[in-house]
């Protein structure tokens, strides 16, 4: 038995109702596809670039917004820890390093991060600094993926968030008084939010704010005796998990709140899930939708090509021979909506994750899993099983009433 | 040989009550002899044809073909009985538009174990002795050409029995003149059993024997 050739003969004859039919398909499931590889990629881009920090210690706030100000820079106004503070957190034995963290600035457009050189170290983790270290304040190191170049000037401008609480204290003629930024070196790619900041001192983020009385010492390197300043943020960096935690209990006070970044990416998963689950539900009631809506017109196509249908049973096609033309028919769209539908759902996802890589700097990644094969599995074996319906519903009267 | 014992077929109007369309009470030809069935629009020649070539469920009584009796087959049964042994060809041609000359010869091929080489050289061989271009499109054939693809294609499995519905009448005379000898040739070079549904006086006047429809009853109008 081969019912191909006369498929093909009926997609021909019916080449823009199936190519319309095809279509919808790959449209409903490309929609489920790309909801939920770009959730699955942003989960895991989103808790990649958090790695780098074990657990960031900030004043008392929404740890979510902390979160977002330290690991993907996306500043907003928060509380700062006194000075006082962090110099009581630099002095704790337990952390390989506590670095501090300040932006409120951007250069031409990208966030300046304050910090240490420790923390630098620390990103670029077996990757090398192209370049020097800071050897003054207003020298910088910029992200892998800035357009600058190591010698470049650049200038600084207020704005893009502030520090928090102390907007009024940035002095513009004191920034000015800085001559902008020498960039004297570049970061290897992270895959963080990093990768698109300006990396400068954080004694530059003191000084251009008027927020340091005293002898800041060397650039980036916050030895006991320096001068500090409030800072929205500290990471710190531990060598056992055991020390983290202890750490995470020591630095929870009244002053302080201290967490795993993964902690509050939990909650925000937790949520993104929630909508994921009932955008999926949405999709996967569409497909349903789009494939009885396809079901109805095919029923409704192949009533109009009955007689066809008929003459093959006239020249002796068994009942079970035109059952295979009318499901190889439906089933052929199907899969092939479906293959389209998951290749346009993956070039989708791609597309909308490079769009958020560009806006946010974190590395995404876009890959087929299983859940998505499974979704378009389901939209196959479904619409094998459905698609016996016009075959069934085609021949309830004998094939003579067709060709009368 | 055909034996038509008793044959009744009924259909049911749109106001659910049954009337007759068939009445046969006896009925039987020979291979070899060109017969041509006549009779009035509606009088069941179109259904007699299918009820000899079992595409047409038979209320009650009998075909037989031979030691073949069709009431007695089930319908997929019926349906395999006739791709190996009849060959239908109609008056609209009924030839798939998407497929060129030589995939309408071939579909009945498709029906059952795909026998490509063989029948491919049978199917070729048949268009070329008709005078059709196997691998044209079949828009571009004339209306003699796809009636002659059609007979190609009744051809394919080389029947016993050749029913034609109403063969020659959307062809101009020389066309049709083709088919009756095609017809004639066949039942009597051939020794096929040949029976033709048809008006045209050229292909009545052509037939070894003429049978009458008459409101589903058969009377035997003329004999060679």
């Amino acid at each position: 038995m081969n019912p191909f050739p006369i498929v093909l003969a009926l997609w021909r004859r019916t080449r823009v109702t199936s190519a319309l039919f095809l279509l919808l398909i790959a449209i409903s499931i490309a929609l489920g596809v790309a909801i939920i590889a770009q959730e699955r990629g942003l989960r895991t881009g989103s808790a990649r670039a958090s790695d780098p920090f074990d657990l960031i210690v900030a004043a008392p706030g929404s740890r979510t917004e902390i979160l977002f100000n330290v690991v993907y820079l996306r500043p907003s106004a928060v509380e700062l820890i006194p000075a006082e503070t962090l110099a009581d957190i630099l002095a704790d034995p337990v952390p390989a390093f506590a670095a501090p963290i300040a932006f409120g600035d951007n250069a031409e457009g990208f966030p300046i991060v304050g910090t240490t050189t420790n923390m630098l170290r620390h990103l670029a983790g077996d990757g090398v600094i192209d370049g020097a270290m800071w050897a003054r304040e207003e020298e910088a190191i910029i992200g892998a993926s800035l357009p600058f170049e190591i010698g470049q000037t650049i200038h600084s401008a207020h704005g893009d968030g502030d520090i928090a609480g102390h907007e009024d204290a940035h002095n513009d003629d004191d920034a000015d008084s800085h001559g902008g930024l020498r960039v004297v070196g570049r970061m290897p790619k992270t895959g963080t939010a990093w990768d698109s900041a300006v990396l400068v001192p954080i004694e530059y983020s003191w000084s251009t704010h008027a927020l340091l009385a005293g002898d800041p010492g060397v650039p980036g390197v916050l030895e006991p005796g320096d001068a500090l300043g409030p800072v929205p943020a500290v990471v710190l960096d531990t060598e056992k998990l055991v020390d983290a935690y202890g750490l995470r209990t020591r630095w929870q006070t009244d002053a302080t709140t201290a967490f795993f970044p993964a902690e509050a990416l939990s909650e925000i998963y937790a949520y993104m899930g929630d909508v994921r689950r009932i955008m999926s539900a949405l999709t996967t009631a569409t497909q349903a939708l789009v494939i009885a809506a396809i079901l109805s017109g095919v029923v409704a196509l192949m009533q109009l090509y009955s007689a066809r249908l008929a003459l093959l049973r006239a020249l002796g096609a068994t009942r079970g021979y035109v059952f295979a033309v009318m499901w190889v028919y439906v089933m052929g769209l199907i899969a092939g909506g479906a293959a389209l539908g998951l290749a346009g759902g993956t070039l989708t996802a791609r597309a909308i994750t490079a769009l958020f890589a560009s806006e946010t700097g974190l590395t995404l990644t876009t890959r087929l899993g299983w859940e998505e094969l499974r979704l378009v599995a389901l939209v196959v074996v479904l619409g094998a099983v459905l698609a016996v319906l016009p075959a069934l519903l085609l021949f309830r009267k004998p094939a003579v009433h067709y060709l009368r | 040989m055909l034996t038509v014992t008793d044959l009744g077929v009924s259909f049911q109007d749109a106001a659910r009550s049954r009337f007759d369309v068939l009445d046969i009470a006896h009925f039987a030809a020979e291979p070899g002899a060109f017969i041509v069935l006549t009779g009035s629009s509606g009088s069941g020649k179109t259904t007699l044809m299918q009820a000899i070539c079992g595409l047409q469920a038979a209320d009650r009584g009998h075909v037989h073909w031979g030691d073949t009796d069709l009431s007695q087959l089930s319908e997929t049964a019926r349906d395999r009985w006739r791709r190996d042994h009849v060959g239908l060809v109609f008056q609209d041609f009924q030839l798939i538009e998407e497929l060129s000359p030589l995939d309408n010869v071939l579909v009945p091929a498709w029906f059952g174990r795909f026998r490509a080489g063989s029948l491919i050289d049978r199917a070729t061989a048949l268009l070329h002795e008709f005078g059709v271009p196997a691998r044209r499109r079949l828009s571009d054939l004339s209306r003699g050409e796809r009636q002659r693809t059609a007979f190609a294609r009744a051809l394919l499995f080389d029947p016993l029995i050749i029913l034609a519905d109403e063969p020659t009448a959307s062809l101009d005379a020389a066309s049709g003149a083709v088919v009756i000898d095609r017809l004639r040739s066949l039942a009597h070079d051939a020794g096929r059993f040949v029976m033709a549904v048809s008006h045209d006086p050229a292909m009545i006047a052509a037939a070894d024997r003429v049978v009458h429809l008459d409101r589903g009853q058969l009377t035997e109008k003329a004999t060679r």
